[in-house]
């Protein structure tokens, strides 16, 4: 499955929380990548994320906390198996998530340091010893 | 007196000798203008990239004059690192197959800069409604403080162009 972050979320990207913007890594996750990776995961799909398109970047922030957080969510082994961030015209955007985000979240899913949420969100999937469950999982809203 | 036939024999080895000096000294000459013109092709092709490697600098050292000396808005930010993000790379691509230069050298100018400057409370609150804004002083300081570490970067990657050689 192909998702194309531009043409098919937003085509002005926040930063990481939904506390400072509409279009927040935060929301992006909540929104549309926890449930489309689902969808890829139930059915061995690889997710081709796409980066490339519009007039505005991203932010480090964005990329970290939505990627991020499914990790936290999948684990990195399931992330990695599965997703296929493409990112041509600003490859940077790869050595970003490769040195930092993954190992820094994959970190924080053995230490059991969720995400700060600022709004609240619907219930969303996570694996739990091999199986998905579906939840809302953090309830406290952050101030950040 | 006429020449007998070991003598047009001898004349024809010495005109044959003459003949084959004369092709290898003009390939010889053709050689060394090869090499002469490819080596000046080379250093022309070296001289054409450090100065995209000093325009890059310039787009970076542009950059870090907006955000520090005038008001912008989240968008604009965003874009112009992203323009010049995009040249950057491409230029390295090239680069990376023409020199060897690793494509990772800006890096630090591509993200870390980044979110310096979008990770700060100012940019944060401007973020909603994209509205203009001013960074403050201390934000200020640390943008300053990671061109002056950086700024050698680009003086690296001219040195991987012009010390090809020696890798």
């Amino acid at each position: 499955m192909e998702f194309n972050i531009h043409r098919d979320y937003s085509e002005d990207t926040g930063i990481r929380h939904s506390k400072y913007s509409e279009t927040s890594g935060e929301d992006f996750y909540h929104e549309k990548l926890n449930d489309i990776f689902y969808k890829c995961y139930t059915e061995g799909e690889i997710l081709h994320l796409v980066l490339d398109g519009g007039d505005d970047g991203y932010t480090p922030s964005f990329l970290d906390e939505s990627i991020g957080n499914l990790v936290y969510d999948f684990t990195l082994e399931v992330v990695r198996n599965l997703l296929d961030v493409v990112s041509t015209w600003e490859p940077y955007w790869l050595t970003l998530l490769e040195n930092k985000t993954y190992p820094k979240w994959e970190k924080r899913r053995e230490m059991g340091e969720q995400a700060k949420i600022t709004k609240v969100h619907g219930p969303w999937y996570r694996l739990v010893n091999g199986h998905v469950e579906k939840s809302v999982w953090i309830t406290e809203v952050s101030s950040v | 007196m006429s020449l007998t036939p070991s003598d047009w024999l001898s004349v024809s080895g010495l005109a044959l000798s003459a003949m084959a000096m004369v092709v290898s000294a003009m390939v010889a000459i053709w050689i060394v203008d090869k090499l002469q013109r490819s080596l000046e092709n080379r250093q022309q092709l070296k001289d054409h990239f450090s100065k995209e490697v000093l325009v890059v600098r310039e787009q970076y050292r542009e950059l870090v004059r907006n955000m520090t000396g005038s008001t912008q808005t989240p968008r604009q930010i965003r874009s112009s690192f992203k323009t010049t993000g995009i040249y950057a790379s491409d230029l390295l691509q090239l680069l990376h197959t023409q020199f060897g230069t690793p494509v990772d050298m800006l890096i630090p100018f591509q993200t870390e800069l980044l979110g310096i400057a979008t990770d700060c409370e100012e940019y944060n609150n401007a973020s909603r409604h994209n509205r203009k804004f001013k960074y403050r002083k201390t934000t200020i300081a640390q943008i300053i403080e990671f061109e002056k570490s950086h700024d050698k970067l680009f003086n690296n990657i001219l040195m991987t162009i012009y010390n090809e050689n020696e890798r």
